[in-house]
């Protein structure tokens, strides 16, 4: 009885080529299926930004800039959804004066709601909504705040989502 | 006898105004149109979740979010009119946003099915193709190193013989 020869051991060479362009070709094709299957999930958020009344980030109302007592507030609100679904959003708009707890990014300002806006939003959709409101009393640092809630599938609710918008102003 | 008669007539008259004038009627209206606010708000939840499914399976979703701010928007209209004292003119609006959302919930469905027919046959597709290439690709490196082999060892022989 005698061990085999070095030849018999070993795949011929046609064979080891066959086998790697396989296992290669296995490799590869795996990678772009799983790839075209599960494409990488993007970066999501969204985004509330509160624009002049031309819908540019000019001629905001300011202190030195006010607003004429009996006369409306105009501005635009925008909303970007980046979410990598469709959203419903909703804005509340509260009003204060000489305020001095501004919402933070966990909680909403402890205001009176003044306006309120519930939009849907597809993946990728923006959308400018008019805002317009009245004060008739004459003041200092008067605080607009557009505070951006999400509707959560989960809870049912709507949740803050921690994004708010602050615009301070007179009124002469 | 005719005295009878025209006094049940006025009886009638007098329970039928004061039915129409009580205080009572408003509030049954107002009953009536938050029972409807109420219906109109679920139904576009409903219908809100129900374009998020069909999304999640893939389905295009845009046409049918611009139906829920339809829907949303006669909402606002109903709280409007119903503001102005337009009772009627509101739940003629929320009845209208109700058959929108459930229309919405219709289309969601169907949508999703579709889109979720399509992703398996992707899925099938996908998983077919891949072992068909690797084996045609297996067999065409294969053929062309025969045929490098066959090359070679003819250009070697020509070598030798010449």
């Amino acid at each position: 009885m005698s061990l085999p020869k070095e030849e018999e051991v070993w795949v011929s060479e046609e064979t080891a080529v066959v086998l790697t362009v396989a296992i290669a070709a296995i490799l590869v094709l795996a990678f772009v299926a799983y790839a075209a299957l599960k494409p990488p999930p993007a970066e999501r958020f969204v985004v509330i930004a509160t624009l002049g009344p031309n819908k540019m980030a000019t001629d905001y109302p300011t202190p030195d800039n006010p607003v004429r007592a009996g006369e409306p507030v105009k501005l635009w609100v925008e909303l970007d959804n980046y979410m990598g679904k469709a959203i419903w959003a909703r804005v509340l708009v509260k009003l204060g004066q000489n305020e001095k707890v501004l919402p933070t990014t966990e909680k909403p300002a402890d205001l009176p709601v003044i306006k309120e806006y519930q939009v849907f939003l597809a993946n990728e959709e923006s959308r400018l909504l008019e805002f317009n409101y009245v004060i008739d009393t004459p003041g200092e640092n008067y605080d607009l705040i557009f505070e951006l809630w999400l509707y959560d599938e989960q809870s049912h609710t709507f949740v803050f989502t921690g994004q708010w918008n602050r615009i301070t102003f007179s009124v002469v | 006898m005719f005295a009878d008669r025209s006094s049940s007539w006025a009886l009638i008259v007098l329970i039928l105004t004061m039915a129409l004038s009580s205080p009572h009627l408003p509030a049954v209206a107002c009953a009536s149109y938050q029972e409807k606010l109420e219906q109109a708000n679920k139904s576009l939840e409903e219908a809100f979740l129900a374009v998020r499914s069909a999304e999640e399976k893939g389905a295009d979703v845009n046409q049918l979010v611009q139906m829920l701010n339809e829907a949303q928007s006669l909402i606002d209209k109903a709280q409007q009119a119903y503001e102005a004292g337009d009772a009627e003119a509101a739940e003629k609006f929320l009845e209208n946003s109700i058959a929108i959302s459930n229309e919405i919930v219709g289309q969601a469905n169907s949508l999703g099915e579709s889109a979720e027919r399509w992703r398996q046959i992707t899925q099938i597709l996908v998983y077919v193709t891949v072992p068909v290439a690797v084996v045609a690709i297996t067999y065409g490196a294969w053929r062309l190193w025969r045929w490098w082999e066959k090359r070679s060892l003819e250009e070697l022989l020509e070598k030798e013989i010449g």
